[in-house]
């Protein structure tokens, strides 16, 4: 446990921040506590040396080019322990250092540690009183400030998660977020008169100063993380959640003036991520949800807190595509996961959002639907609708493509901060979405949402790691799943299987053959009214997953055969009356995972060429488009 | 005054499409040409890569976005450019975004715009001179003024396009990538900061306006004068469009707005994803009007020098007369 009573004044002109907390702390562990980790998140930006910086470069950032004018700091001025009887402790400043224990790169400065000089033991309290000022970075990391709109969030020294066995702090990297243990939060934020401020919790108190500045109190029990925002831009909206069994709850938009007309859109999202993650796993506990509506290019867009969230629109977000809508789910949808699930997102990112992503899909495939695809041009400012387009569930929803690229990127056991930065998103949120989503269509929903259901119960407000979840799974559905966990979990396996011979033709004898055993063989020659069809089933991946194979005949009939998947390939071949049309593996597509659909297929009449030509026809009048276009130029 | 001849000019620059609706035809073909090869390598791609695939089903009619992005994870060179941009009006956003946006060509298309950009230039002689005349030149007679004008105009396009290169390839990143950027640095606003695009945009196009025109009236001064120097026929239309600006503007905008009204009407009647030979047919039909407004463009400009000139329809060089063969001689009956 670590709760934090906060006192923070923000200078909005100077992008200076100053505050002093009081942390208490509970030792929830099996160990006692020798030291203390505190997180200094905004050091990640105070130069390129940092952790996050050089990842953030590996993944095609541009690390060494950080503007003097938008780093970003924090600096620990004042930390003692408090007495019981409430009066100054020992002074710990002096022994404050920053440590590196995930890289060892010496120049970052995001995670520091004091020893203590007598052990917290296991439910043992502890409070701290820290001061700091700290330097608001240029929006990064979705944190900062834009003008005069500001996210501050990972904004105060933090301390670490304390799990079973000790500190289970990491530095700050660009692939992962945060982890920390679960608390009450008192923050009063002092910004100007007339600013608008959206918090984590809910608004108990405004006190102006009558020198131009506002106190505002926000307060909440039960969370692991404190985010705000401020700006004197927001345009307020407040609608209440009602459901026939969930609690209500109250809906607050912090909409931005040029997305005015967009309020209902952002409220039905987030209501139908409160109405389906709570009818599927649990209901959201909380009076409040903030959503904030992030400006243009602040680079807040998409990012969780606890009941508070970015979510993230265009100025021109035509109807019929899920701009805003599925952001705003997908982060309205981290209450349950990471929220109130409180998995390690440094550790274990795919836990929270990949098990995200899935549900995300899940309600956008219910809500807002149709959903097209949207082109943009003109800078990216003018937006398209291709009508043509629609995007599904399983494959655009989930990140097929992006998995198809990515695919072996990474094994997802390992430490997320430890993903190549090019791939991580694609093992950490479409893998997990699309695995999520085969054990979906494999097992039925039926089976798989008591599953999810059960781990959201027995977690919530704990900090689970991948055993309790695939223990929650095999629970739930009654089935051990380890074979399919290990392969998508412990290796980069990729899924393919593919019809890899399609034949079908009269059966037609011919050789010599005795007509009695006494005999001797004579010539034959004669052709059946049945027909052979031969079907060879192959897997090209290295992973194994079990397939129905259908094959269509002239007749209509079909036959649908089990194959375990194992084998190298599998052979099937029947005699019958008619002749086969098409033969398909995973004709129901169960197997998201695999990455090449084209090759699941066969038909004896392909189409491809009547296709080939279809499309050939379309990009040539593009390609004509673009050569009277450039004609101008000569 | 200015206005009325401008007007006439525009009308005349019409009124001479009409009278040689053949050369949109022959532009028309020659994008054909070109385009129907590349669309051929395409086709073999696709076809290559749909195999016996059921999914050829779906995409035969229409758009199987599942088939559409595995294809494209794998695709390369022309098949790169295979998206789903390509599909009805996008397509056309697409390719005038492309030159705003100054993104690059890929480079195997980067050789099919090359070659496209050349036999326009080798064609450009002989449509000047056909407007110029305002008779038929015949079949000859025009590969003739091809010819005649290929190697000169092939000259000015190396000039005009050093120019263009510099601007798109050079300045555009500096314009849009640290100017524009440093102006919307702290803008919160999308509506604000498109506007700043906008502005941005239309200052970039200026030059980039002022070189296309000058190279179009450089164009018409080299054939009609018949001139050989190439930097002369550039300053020659550097002067008659500064001598003749507010004609010339107003001819420019007459002719984007024709343009708009056309690219608005195919915005209306663009076919989609599953349109079949009937969509052939509208968008041919939309690109043989964006090459008829071309050629009315160019005729447009060279009816208005021609106008500045002691007598219209004015060409320097006179037609080629060749002699009747020896061949006609032998069977002309003897007097």
């Amino acid at each position: 446990m670590a709760s934090y009573d906060i006192d923070a004044t923000l200078e909005p002109e100077a992008h200076r921040l100053s505050g002093r907390a009081r942390i208490t702390f509970t030792n929830p562990g099996q160990v006692p506590a020798y030291s203390l980790r505190l997180h200094l998140y905004w050091n990640a930006f105070s130069d390129t040396g940092s952790s996050w910086l050089r990842q953030s470069a590996l993944g095609g950032g541009d690390a060494d080019a950080l503007d003097p004018r938008d780093a970003g700091w924090q600096q620990v001025t004042a930390l003692r322990i408090v007495n019981p009887d409430g009066s100054a402790g020992p002074d710990l400043l002096g022994g404050l250092r920053f440590i590196q224990p995930d890289d060892q790169n010496a120049e970052d400065r995001t995670l520091a540690a004091v020893d203590l000089p007598a052990a917290v033991a296991p439910g043992e309290t502890l409070r701290l009183d820290v001061e700091w000022h700290a330097q608001v970075p240029r929006t990064i990391a979705r944190t900062g400030v834009r003008g005069r709109d500001y996210l501050v969030a990972h904004w105060f020294p933090k301390l670490g998660r304390f799990g079973a066995a000790g500190w289970d702090a990491r530095q700050f990297f660009a692939n992962t977020e945060f982890a920390a243990d679960f608390g009450r939060y008192d923050v009063r934020l002092t910004v100007p008169d007339d600013w608008i401020v959206g918090a984590t919790g809910t608004e108990v108190s405004r006190t102006r100063d009558g020198r131009g500045a506002t106190t505002h109190r926000y307060a909440q029990d039960g969370v692991h993380d404190f985010a705000w925002t401020t700006s004197p831009h927001y345009v307020e909206h407040r609608r209440t959640f009602t459901h026939p069994t969930l609690p209500s709850v109250e809906m607050r938009l912090l909409l931005q003036p040029e997305h005015a007309g967009q309020d209902d859109r952002h409220f039905n999202a987030t209501a139908a991520a409160l109405r389906y993650y709570g009818e599927w796993y649990g209901a959201y506990p909380y009076p409040q949800i903030t959503i904030i509506d992030p400006a243009w290019r602040s680079g807040f867009d998409g990012m969780e807190y606890p009941t508070i969230f970015t979510a993230g629109s265009r100025w021109l977000a035509p109807r019929g595509t899920s701009e805003p809508e599925g952001v705003t789910v997908h982060e309205a949808g981290h209450q349950f996961w990471f929220g109130l699930v409180s998995s390690h997102e440094t550790d274990d990112a795919w836990m929270d959002e990949g098990l995200n992503t899935f549900s995300e899909a899940r309600v956008g495939s219910l809500t807002h639907q149709p959903d097209y695809r949207v082109e943009r041009f003109f800078g990216g400012f003018v937006p398209w609708q291709l009508r043509d387009v629609p995007l599904s569930r399983a494959t655009d929803y989930n990140g097929l493509d992006g998995y198809r690229r990515a695919g072996r990127g990474d094994v997802q056991a390992t430490p997320s901060f430890r993903y190549w930065p090019g791939t991580h998103v694609a093992t950490t949120y479409f893998k997990t979405a699309l695995w999520l989503h085969t054990l979906e269509r494999h097992l039925g929903w039926e089976r798989l949402q008591p599953a999810l259901q059960q781990y959201f119960a027995q977690w919530r407000y704990r900090h689970p790691r991948p055993a309790d979840f695939f223990a929650a799974l095999d629970a739930g559905t009654g089935e051990r799943l380890e074979g399919f966990i290990d392969q998508v979990y412990r290796t980069t396996a990729v899924f393919d299987y593919a019809v890899d011979h399609l034949t079908s033709a009269q059966v037609h004898t011919q050789g010599v053959r005795p007509a009695r055993l006494s005999d001797a063989p004579e010539a034959i020659e004669r052709t059946s009214d049945t027909y052979r069809t031969t079907v060879v089933v192959r897997r090209l991946g290295d992973g194994v997953f079990p397939v129905d194979v259908r094959v269509r005949f002239e007749d209509g009939t079909e036959v649908r055969e089990a194959w375990d998947g194992r084998g190298a390939w599998q052979l099937f071949q029947y005699e019958r009356p008619a002749r086969a049309v098409s033969a398909e593996v995973d004709a129901e597509r169960v197997l998201l995972l695999d990455v090449a659909r084209t090759n699941n297929s066969r038909s004896l009449a392909p189409r491809s060429d009547e296709a080939a030509t279809h499309w050939a026809r379309q990009w040539m009048v593009w390609l004509q488009d673009l050569l009277v276009q450039m004609a101008v130029l000569v | 005054m200015t206005t009325k001849r401008q007007r006439a000019a525009y009308l005349e620059g019409w009124q001479r499409v009409r009278q040689a609706p053949a050369l949109v035809l022959l532009l028309w073909a020659a994008t054909l040409v070109v385009a129907v090869p590349a669309a051929w390598l395409l086709h073999g791609a696709l076809a290559a890569h749909l195999g016996d695939s059921l999914m050829a089903e779906t995409a035969a009619g229409g758009v199987n976005l599942d088939w559409w992005t595995e294809f494209l994870a794998q695709a390369s060179g022309l098949g790169a450019t295979f998206s789903p941009r390509i599909i009805g009006m996008a397509a056309v956003l697409d390719n005038l975004s492309r030159l705003t946006d100054a993104r690059a060509l890929p480079p195997v298309l980067g050789i099919v715009v090359a070659a496209w950009l050349l036999l326009q230039v080798c064609v450009m002689g002989g449509v000047i001179e056909r407007v110029a005349r305002q008779q038929p030149l015949g079949r000859v007679r025009f590969l003739w003024a091809c010819a005649r004008h290929a190697g000169r105009l092939v000259r000015l396009a190396i000039i005009t396009g050093a120019g263009y290169w510099v601007w798109f390839a050079q300045v555009h990143p500096w314009w849009f990538g640290e100017v524009y950027e440093a102006a919307v640095r702290d803008v919160t606003s999308e509506r604000v900061a498109f506007a700043w695009w906008l502005g941005a945009a239309v200052v970039f196009a200026v030059p980039v306006l002022l070189l296309n025109v000058v190279a179009d009236y450089a164009r018409v001064r080299a054939v009609v004068e018949d001139r050989r120097s190439m930097i002369g026929a550039l300053v020659a239309g550097a002067r008659f469009a500064g001598q003749a600006r507010g004609a010339v503007a107003t001819l420019v905008l007459l002719q984007l707005l024709t343009l708009a009204a056309w690219l608005g009407l195919y915005a209306l009647v663009a076919p989609g994803a599953a349109a079949g030979l009937w969509g052939l047919v509208v968008s041919q039909a939309y690109i043989a009007g964006r090459l008829a407004i071309r050629v009315s463009g160019v005729a447009a400009q060279v009816s208005l020098f021609q106008s500045r000139l002691a007598h219209a329809g004015y060409v320097a060089h006179p037609l080629p007369q060749w002699p009747d063969s020896a061949a006609a001689d032998a069977i002309r009956p003897t007097v």
